[in-house]
């Protein structure tokens, strides 16, 4: 099969989609169902095939390598797909409704108020020329009507919340005058303003350091049990996925290789790529000396995947039947991974 | 050059406000703060969100000037900023940012940025640059894409990128501000092994500021523990997570996340 073939196969109008992965005995409402999400250029597909589905009180977190297609499966479930990529297959639905069929003022309005994202770059996220307090406040009056009065208030409550020092004073500051890990919690402070039913963090802890970021953690999950929120977490820090995650979604080149109920992810991982994250992390409780393991090679660039399973190239345990694409496949209750010896890993 | 970097009694005060009936106030981000990075040495920095440390770390690049205090690089103070000798002075001190996407040129392709880096610093010629842009994205795991823009690249990638751009004027000196606090831990891994290649091939010192301590205990040879404006421990990375001596120190080495699920049901059942 050509690669060109493999891309019809994988994004073309007629393929088979992968069924979304739902824990065994699915109880709370549905909040959002990503369905088979392909976004990507004219020239290659940069998330394929992506099925995810979060519901109310449950955390899914996404992990993968750098450029694997988390940000923009989160932009996407948004309905912010950036110009000039396009969604070329797939339906988000979010408690419902096929977000397709609204349009951009029905979208606007949900944003904000039912679904709010703390954006990867806190710091470009944040209007540079106004007030934290106030661009906090805005949110408030916009989504849930308060007066400009009550909101300054509550902003000023909001940011005690994250647990921003001086928060009256702090109110008054422009971004360029926080520190990285402030802005990022004024980002969460503003997303967690209009409790929305759906939060998507990307990245969202990285500034800030683990004592605080142990309280926000906290936050989130007091406010999730009040609310019952839907949350999706993107990061890179398995320890922080320990922490918050029900589900882990795992993603390798554009598509989920692994999904799997946290405790299950953790204790017998059946993609090798997972494996191979598990085996290169750093941990604060041990020395270590030396070079550290790390997964060998680069990621295939979008435009040049390899025929068959993408990981192929790096992977220890690649056979001759890798090169037909694995398919994303249910090893046991719960838990899919896609790859040909899914469920052989102890 | 050998690249030790001294810092000594620094302070940094920012004011602001100060309109006609508003009362100005003034943050002290850097409180009489003492640092010494050897040659070939790694001093990791750790601390309270906004505690100071980017600030400092600004400082220790000589790209934002101290409200007090003296900073010299091999015993030389640190040139004014903005004369031709401080912009000679930057080759050897280079400072990765904590925000990739604010460090990184939204109208110039990444490679065209490498490229421009070291033609300001007289490096090679066109020929030779390129050829050196285009190695030096392969070792951060951008092989072949130099012609990006950086609203094209994804978070870990445009980091990556600025980590190149430092890294390719051979400096001396780097301050690395949460410079792999974007990557899965796999190339993390992979940048770790090359700013540790570097350091041993050509002795570069990095002042190393991440939140990430398990990443802190493996790269550090020293770590300075800061929390408003002070650093409040200092002593070999070993030392300080084994033997931890502040009451700051030990709150942050407890709150450090379980490894797994398993281990943070324990730790909340003995908290319950
Ligand atoms: N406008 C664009 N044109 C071409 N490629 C793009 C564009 N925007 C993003 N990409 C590519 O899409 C891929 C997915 O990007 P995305 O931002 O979703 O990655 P990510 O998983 O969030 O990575 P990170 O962990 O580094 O933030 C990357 O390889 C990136 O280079
Ligand atoms: N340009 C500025 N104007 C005013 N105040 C500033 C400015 N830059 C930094 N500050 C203040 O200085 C203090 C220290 O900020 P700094 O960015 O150095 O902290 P940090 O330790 O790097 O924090 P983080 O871990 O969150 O990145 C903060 O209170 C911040 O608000
Ligand atoms: S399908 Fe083959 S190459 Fe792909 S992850 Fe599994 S063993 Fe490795
Ligand atoms: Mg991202
Ligand atoms: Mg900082």
């Amino acid at each position: 099969m050509t690669t060109l073939e493999v891309e019809a196969l994988s994004a073309g109008p007629n393929r088979q989609r992968t069924p979304v992965p739902r824990p065994p005995t699915p109880q709370a409402e549905t909040v959002l169902t990503v369905d088979g999400l392909t976004v990507g250029t004219a020239r290659a597909d940069l998330v394929i095939d992506v099925s995810i589905e979060v519901r109310a009180g449950e955390t899914l977190c996404l992990v993968g390598e750098s450029g694997c297609g988390k940000s923009l499966t989160c932009l996407a479930a948004m309905g912010l797909t950036p110009e000039p990529l396009t969604r070329k297959a797939g339906q988000i639905s979010f408690l419902g409704d096929d977000l397709s069929r609204l349009n951009e003022n029905q979208l606007a309005d949900i944003r904000g108020r039912d679904m709010a994202m703390i954006f990867q770059d806190a710091m470009a996220a944040l209007n540079p020329v106004r007030r934290v307090g106030m661009q906090i406040a805005e949110v408030l009056v916009v989504h849930r009507g308060l007066t400009w009065r009550q909101a300054e208030k509550q902003a000023i409550d909001l940011l005690a919340s994250v647990e921003i020092a001086d928060p009256q004073s702090r109110a008054k500051a422009y971004p360029h005058q926080l520190s990285g890990g402030m802005c990022q919690r004024v980002m969460i402070a503003m997303a967690l303003a209009c409790r929305p039913k759906l939060l998507i963090a990307d990245e969202a802890t990285t500034a800030l350091d683990v004592t605080t970021q142990a309280q926000i953690l906290k936050l989130m999950r007091e406010l999730q049990a009040e609310t019952g929120a839907a949350m999706i977490f993107v990061t890179h820090d398995l320890g922080v996925v320990a922490e918050i995650a029900d589900r882990v979604a795992v993603m390798y080149s554009g598509r989920v290789v692994e999904n799997a109920v946290v405790d299950d992810l953790f204790e017998g991982p059946q993609h090798p790529y997972t494996r191979g994250l598990m085996a290169c992390r750093l941990h604060a409780a041990s020395e270590s000396h030396g070079r550290i393991a790390a997964i060998e090679g680069t990621v295939p660039s979008p435009a040049r995947r390899p025929e068959g399973c993408s990981f192929r190239l790096r992977c220890p345990h690649a056979a001759e039947q890798c090169i037909e694409p694995p398919a994303l496949r249910p090893v046991r209750g719960g838990h899919w991974a896609a790859c040909h010896f899914a469920g052989d890993f102890a | 050059m050998s690249g030790r970097v001294v810092l000594q009694d620094i302070v940094k005060v920012y004011r602001s406000g100060g309109g006609l009936f508003r009362g100005k106030t003034s943050v002290r981000a850097v409180d009489h703060v003492d640092i010494m990075l050897e040659p070939g040495e790694t001093l990791g920095i750790v601390g309270e969100s906004g505690s100071g440390k980017s600030t400092l770390g600004r400082i220790a690049a000589g790209i934002e000037s101290p409200t007090s205090g003296h900073v010299s690089l091999d015993g030389r103070s640190y040139a004014r900023i903005g004369s031709a000798a401080w912009r000679r002075e930057r080759r050897g001190v280079q400072m990765i940012f904590q925000n990739p996407s604010k460090a990184l040129d939204p109208r110039m392709t990444i490679g065209a940025q490498i490229g421009e880096a070291m033609q300001a610093h007289g490096l090679s010629d066109m020929q030779g640059r390129k050829a050196r842009m285009e190695e030096m994205l392969a070792l951060v795991g951008l092989p072949g894409m130099g012609g990006r823009y950086s609203h094209q690249l994804s978070g870990g990638q445009q980091q990556r990128a600025v980590i190149a751009r430092a890294l390719v004027l051979e400096p001396r000196v780097v301050v690395c501000d949460e410079a792999v606090s974007a990557l899965d831990v796999s190339v993390q891994a992979q940048i770790i092994n090359l700013l540790n290649d570097l350091k041993a091939r050509f002795g570069i010192g990095y002042l190393f500021i991440s939140h990430d301590l398990g990443v802190v205990r493996h790269i550090s040879d020293r770590i300075a523990v800061m929390q408003k404006g002070v650093i409040v421990e200092t002593g070999r990375a070993a030392e300080i997570f084994a033997n931890p001596k502040h009451d700051y120190t030990r709150s942050l080495l407890a709150a450090v996340p379980a490894a797994t699920p398993a281990e943070r049901r324990a730790r909340e059942r003995r908290i319950a």
